[in-house]
């Protein structure tokens, strides 16, 4: 997956940098309410509820604190480098999706805000590849809140493998909250700023 | 923005009401692929990408998120309830 992310982005800059290509705006908005509509289903069919509520009181204060910490830290980045606070904020409550905060922050923010959207969540991403062992060495399962949006897919197999199966059930439903959440409080947030 | 939200609704509420399970790794590779395609073609046409200051405070804000997530979800949970292995 990541080979294919990475493939598509530098298509898509060496496209854009080279060639005069326009694409409607409307294409974006097409595949975006397909990956929404596919995302939402295999969310709803893929929820047990006797397995949800047994984890369900620790993967919701995960979730918290994931979506309070992400928040909390593009404040902190908007007061630190003097930026757009609403770009930022977007991008780190993105908390890991990033292929619908690049692809928001660009419809709504512009190509800047689409760009710091994307790299930041990727890299989110490929921190928690990279950090997740020596995270929960030290923070147990709250290491989990690293991984937001991606917790239910991408490093669920590395969760699995560090922390044990019940880490991994936590983790999926704390991915599966998340990213329930993200699409709402992103839609939400630009949509109140900006209208 | 409000067919993404009902997209998103529609797509839970199939999936609440069939309950059965479709593959969709393929389908979201590829609408993933054609997405992440179309920012890059955006950031290639802006120059976007050689905004060095930009890619640095994409850095620093992957970090912060990952510390301050990891940090509330400690005090919350002191540490987690789960360790097996």
């Amino acid at each position: 997956m990541l080979y294919i992310i990475l493939l598509s982005f530098i298509v898509g800059i060496s496209t854009g940098l080279f060639l005069e290509i326009e694409l409607p705006s409307m294409f974006i908005d097409v595949f975006l309410a397909i990956m929404l509509f596919f995302i939402g289903y295999d969310l709803a069919t893929n929820l047990n509820f006797k397995k949800l509520k047994k984890l369900l009181l620790l993967s919701t204060k995960l979730a918290v604190a994931t979506v309070v910490g992400s928040a909390i830290a593009g404040y902190l980045a908007a007061s630190l480098f003097q930026n757009d606070t609403l770009a930022l904020l977007a991008a780190s409550l993105g908390m890991g999706w990033y292929s619908l905060t690049g692809a928001l922050l660009l419809r709504f923010l512009g190509s800047d805000a689409g760009l710091l959207g994307f790299i930041a969540n990727v890299l989110r991403e490929i921190f928690t590849f990279i950090l997740y062992p020596l995270f929960y060495k030290y923070a147990k399962t709250a290491a989990i809140s690293m991984a937001g949006a991606t917790s239910m897919d991408t490093t669920l197999p590395l969760i699995r493998k560090v922390s044990g199966r019940e880490a991994a059930l936590a983790s999926l439903i704390h991915g599966w909250i998340i990213s329930s959440l993200v699409p709402l409080i992103l839609m939400g947030l630009l949509t109140a700023v900006i209208s | 923005m409000l067919i993404l939200i009902l997209a998103f609704i529609a797509g839970m509420l199939l999936g609440f009401a069939s309950k059965k399970e479709i593959k969709i790794d393929p389908i979201l590779s590829a609408t993933v692929a054609a997405i992440v395609f179309y920012i890059g073609l955006e950031i290639g046409k802006s120059q976007a990408i050689f905004n060095i200051d930009l890619l640095i405070i994409s850095l620093v804000l992957s970090l912060l998120t990952i510390i301050f997530s990891v940090l509330l979800a400690y005090m919350l949970t002191r540490g987690g309830i789960i360790c097996s292995t």
